[in-house]
């Protein structure tokens, strides 16, 4: 007999989660957290290890030389954008060295429109009111020699840091050095598509989406007239400098995607062959491996991993080759000052050894896991470690809901003790005690409540306020683009309209509980109990989807959003539960964490105003970028966040604020009589 | 050789008559009848590489280089049967095209001249091999894939790849257990397909293949105990792979040193890779085996040392007079009137025959069922008239 198909059990059961509610509640939340950062503890985590046998990592000898090439082309290319400082791309003279290796090479343009009104193109074409960029992207295919061209591994480069407009000349450098040292061997059982980007993110995605036959209404672009077979994997490189102290890796890909561990394991491992340091954001792994400061350090890593994970933008081209199943890492070569460094030769024979393990391979990479986090490079935490204490999270929410739904109907006031108790009893001793003074209220309530069956709590008052909020969550997931087009007219600048429009449907929802509340939907205790309940089971459920497609997100706004919408309940200490509302709403939720994100990254402390205006700066285009990501490359996290945990929040936001009418008033009354 | 000497046997046999004097007859008989006590008269050699896959480079090396060795002792390749699952020297990750190496210093290419892989790439399969083993081929199988055994045929079995506790992977797909080798071994014997089986397995946890053995003259050799790894010897840093397996390695150090004449015997091959330099505990099993293994040459089941059976006895042959005397009617084999058919080869390609088999079979032919359902058909139409 399951535990709830027996009615003994179940009775039992259910009679231990109405008692011991709000102790199992914190319990298990607090277990859940503490369990989870504690697997950034070393004991707690696993070292990493390769599953895939076929990679054969480092067993054959480095024979890459030819970094004089690298530095030659790297410093050819920097004269050339010395000249012509933030012009294009200079494809014929980047399609000229891939030619004089001897490589088929070509060129592919393209257009994305960016769904913002440009400010200037607007007044003088008509038609053409949206941004666009257009650019070139060059690749160079080296075919392997024995085989046919069934399989493709990618050295893909972008031509600039857009981010920061730095020229990535020695990757550049370094690409072609490694072109004509890959071009000489005969061993090579996939073919090299070497790759440059220009427009970084929105290059890279004409490129992947025109090879593999994707479009997208944004983006036009022309056909690829050379092709390789299905790409296995690709290595992203990034390089500051010609001399670097350590290679950066990073992983996080669109929509959280990560690459297979075993290709991470694969560099990393590369990478300490030939002594380079490797760090994941910027933190090294910490020496003595144990320990407090161990652990600190660990978790910090964790932290900003998960940051960026939520995120669900990629941190380096590398990340949209993920969503085509490509398993991809950015290596940036970071130069730090007062640290050893080294040139081209190592990075060469790194990226080298990388090419080589990844020519062994025999199948997609598939052995290893998908779903992880990493507190340092050589050590993970596998979804099978981190599902257990996010599970008690959602626990705690899950328990609240039985409870919940257990009381409904009863006239104890059990599950919604202490507070909610007075509350209950100073809304009955105002209506017996003050007599007159609120007796038109009151009595307009119970009549209210004696039309309807108020023993259960009615079903159908979820309705209007269920839809309610999903319709506010569907305007605001709209509301940017309907934004910028209005901005438009009024000429207001696009970005900000955009903002205003992502922003402006969270406020304007704020005050939905006071329409509500007028619209007199009569709620009994019981009905805000089954408000409560539903609630609470459908931010389980939007939690937990998350969590299996983000988890980072998922386990973010679950940490935070758990504890507060399982405490709130109308009525009593309104001012307190609002701000605590506030601060787990979506937009509280975005300031929180890049707080927290710049608190772990940023050194230097300029004091309180600065760093506000500084954390609004970063809060705004994270917005921007959030919204514009969506559109341009396909990121669902505005999106989930509009459609999803908005409209659930609201709901919390409308029970918070909800009044409750007259509750079960006759039975006590009659008790107190009798 | 008591035990076959009633039987009536066939196969290749070489009979010499020596001369001997008189005088010293018995002497001579026993001190040359001491070289030829092995009982057999052929070799055969049955060596399978179940793995594929580049990584496994190491399994193709280990069994080319077995397959040189007792090539260069004298087994010709029409009594080798070499399976091969994966092709290394036209792999595209080779950097030696055309070429496998079991050594890193590349002194030997196994992979040289006029190798014959008689099963290769999905044709090397637990069935085929069985098959193999055992003779149950279908008829179009060129003789080259056969192990056309008898039972005067000693057979050396070599078998490398990744296995477990009682059995032994083939390819990805499916592997072979103790038990089926067991059994295929008794339908050898049971076929008097062998005389003598030496079986020899490179693998992890290799002696569980021949802990289920049950027929007799049979040794088993293998690389690693139970509950340990068999693992590799090195790696060669310019192909970029482990190159060969330990106990196969030294094995054909071992090897190296035998010649056909040479007098080493399998009491020396047991003692090849000992635990320090192997890390494996190789492990013999030869209880199902009659003779002393301090006596059996090597080269019974590495080479192919051509028996001689001495006799003392006159053998007058006489003369085939049938073939010549006997035609037409007057044989006695066509008493009946039967023409005698003509010999021709056998046809090359099995479709011609089945061609002719159609042909020669009548156009119509009516399957049983069918005759009854007509029947049946026949007797309801008539009684449905007669009512």
């Amino acid at each position: 007999m399951g535990l709830l198909s027996d009615p003994k059990s179940r009775e039992r059961f259910s009679r231990i989660a109405a008692k011991y509610n709000s102790p199992l509640c914190v319990l298990a939340y607090v277990v859940g957290v503490v369990w989870f950062l504690a697997l950034a503890y070393k004991p707690f985590n696993h070292r990493t290890y390769f599953s895939e046998n076929a990679l054969l990592p480092g067993l054959v000898e480095g024979k890459f030389r030819t970094e004089n090439v690298a530095t030659r082309i790297s410093q050819a290319m920097k004269d050339i954008k010395d000249v012509n400082k933030d012009g294009p791309m200079p494809v014929a003279w980047i399609v000229n060295q891939f030619r004089g290796l001897g490589l088929d090479t070509y060129t592919q343009e393209y257009i994305q429109t960016i769904p913002v009104p440009s400010a200037r193109q607007s007044e003088e074409q008509g038609k053409e009111m949206f941004v666009q960029l257009n650019g070139t992207n060059v690749y160079a295919i080296l075919r392997a020699p024995r085989t046919a061209s069934t399989e493709a591994i990618v050295l893909s480069a972008p031509y600039k840091h857009y981010l920061n407009m730095d020229h990535n000349n020695h990757a550049f450098g370094l690409m072609i050095a490694l072109a004509s040292h890959f071009r000489k061997s005969s061993y090579w059982s996939k073919d090299i598509i070497f790759l440059l980007v220009d427009y970084d993110e929105i290059g890279m995605e004409a490129w992947l989406q025109e090879y593999h036959y994707t479009k997208s209404p944004l983006l036009k672009s022309s056909p690829l007239h050379g092709r390789s077979g299905s790409i296995q994997a690709a290595i992203n490189l990034e390089l500051h400098s010609d001399q670097v102290s350590h290679f950066n890796v990073k992983l996080e890909g669109l929509n959280g995607l990560l690459p297979n561990l075993d290709l991470v394991n694969l560099v990393v491992q590369l990478c300490g062959r030939e002594r380079i340091t490797v760090k994941l954001h910027q933190q090294r792994d910490p020496f003595p491996s144990e320990g407090w400061p161990a652990f600190q350090q660990n978790l910090k890593t964790m932290s900003l991993m998960m940051l960026h994970q939520a995120t669900g933008m990629p941190n380096g081209l590398h990340g949209l080759f993920l969503r085509y199943h490509i398993e991809a890492v950015t290596l940036e070569g970071v130069l730090e000052p007062g640290r050893s460094s080294t040139g081209f030769y190592r990075m060469g024979r790194v990226l080298e050894g990388v090419f080589r393990s990844l020519n062994n391979l025999l199948e997609r990479f598939h052995q290893s896991f998908f779903f992880y986090l990493l507190p340092a490079s050589d050590r993970y935490v596998s979804i099978g470690m981190y599902m257990p204490p996010f599970g008690l999270i959602l626990l705690v929410t899950a328990l609240k809901a039985i409870a919940l739904y257990i009381s409904i109907g009863t006239p104890d006031p059990d599950p919604w003790d202490g507070a909610e108790n007075v509350v209950i009893e100073h809304i009955q001793s105002r209506k017996t005690g003050d007599g007159q003074g609120d007796n038109t209220d009151s009595k307009r309530g119970v009549t209210k409540i004696r039309t309807q069956n108020y023993s259960d709590g009615d079903v159908w008052s979820l309705v209007p306020v269920v839809s309610c909020c999903q319709v506010a969550g569907f305007i605001a997931s709209i509301s940017p683009m309907v934004m910028t087009g209005l901005g438009h007219l009024f000429g207001t600048r696009p970005y900000q309209a955009l903002i205003t429009g992502a922003t402006g449907m969270f406020f304007a929802s704020l005050f939905m509980p006071k329409c509500i509340t007028r619209n007199r939907l009569a709620c009994t205790v019981n009905t805000l109990r089954l408000w409560k309940c539903a609630a609470l089971v459908l931010q389980a459920i939007i939690l937990a989807a998350t969590a299996a497609a983000n988890f980072s997100l998922g386990m973010l706004l679950a940490v935070t959003m758990v504890p507060v919408c399982a405490m709130v309940r109308p009525g009593k200490l309104r001012f307190l539960q609002a701000v605590l509302m506030l601060l787990v709403s979506p937009l509280g939720l975005l300031i929180i964490y890049t707080g927290l994100y710049l608190l772990l990254t940023e050194t230097e402390y300029h004091g309180v105003v600065p760093s506000a205006m500084h954390l609004c700066t970063i809060v705004y285009y994270n917005i921007l970028s959030g919204v514009i990501h969506g559109y341009v490359l396909g990121t669902w996290q505005y999106t989930l966040l509009a459609l999803a945990v908005f409209p659930n929040w609201l709901f919390f936001w409308c029970i918070v604020f909800k009044k409750r009418d007259v509750p079960v008033v006759e039975n006590k009354e009659e008790k107190k009589t009798s | 050789m008591a035990a076959h000497s009633g039987r009536n046997w066939a196969g290749l046999m070489f009979l010499c008559l020596l001369f001997v004097s008189v005088a010293a007859s018995s002497n001579v008989e026993d001190q040359v009848g001491g070289f030829f006590k092995s009982g057999h008269t052929n070799n055969w050699a049955v060596l399978v590489c179940t793995s594929r896959f580049w990584f496994n480079y190491r399994h193709i090396a280990n069994t080319l280089s077995v397959y040189r060795s007792v090539k260069r002792l004298g087994i010709p390749d029409s009594q080798i049967i070499l399976m091969l699952a994966d092709d290394m020297a036209c792999n595209p990750r080779n950097p030696r095209p055309a070429t496998v190496f079991n050594n890193a210093n590349q002194h030997i290419n196994v992979y040289g001249d006029n190798v014959e892989v008689d099963y290769r790439g999905y044709e090397v399969t637990v069935e085929n091999f069985i098959r193999v083993l055992t003779g149950r081929l279908p008829p179009s199988t060129p003789r080259s894939k056969r192990l056309l055994t008898d039972d005067r045929s000693n057979v050396l079995v070599y078998m490398t790849g990744h296995g477990g506790e009682g059995f032994l992977k083939f390819q990805d797909a499916e592997e072979i257990s103790n038990v089926e080798l067991a059994d295929a071994f008794q339908q050898m014997w049971q076929k008097n397909r062998y005389h003598e089986i030496l079986f020899m397995i490179d693998t992890c946890q290799a002696v569980s293949m021949y802990h289920k053995f049950y027929s007799p003259n049979v040794i088993g050799i293998g690389s690693a105990q139970v509950g340990e790894d068999s693992l590799s010897h090195h790696v060669d840093p310019s192909i970029g792979v482990y190159i060969i397996d330990r106990y196969t390695y030294y094995l054909l150090e071992f090897l190296e040193t035998v010649t056909p004449d040479s007098k080493k015997t399998l009491a020396d091959l047991f003692r090849v890779c000992p635990k320090r330099v192997c890390v494996s505990t190789p492990g013999v099993r030869t209880d199902l085996f009659t003779r002393d293994p301090n006596t059996v040459l090597i080269t019974d089941f590495f080479g192919s040392v051509r028996n001689v059976e001495i006799t003392t006895e006159t053998i007058t042959l006489k003369r085939n007079v049938t073939a010549q005397s006997c035609s037409g009617s007057s044989c006695p084999g066509s008493r009946r009137g039967k023409r005698r058919k003509k010999l021709a080869y056998a046809n090359q390609f099995p479709v011609e025959a089945a061609y002719e088999e159609e042909v020669t079979k009548p156009q119509w032919h009516f399957p049983m069922y069918f005759v009854a359902a007509l029947s049946v058909f026949c007797i309801t139409v008539v009684s449905a008239f007669r009512i």
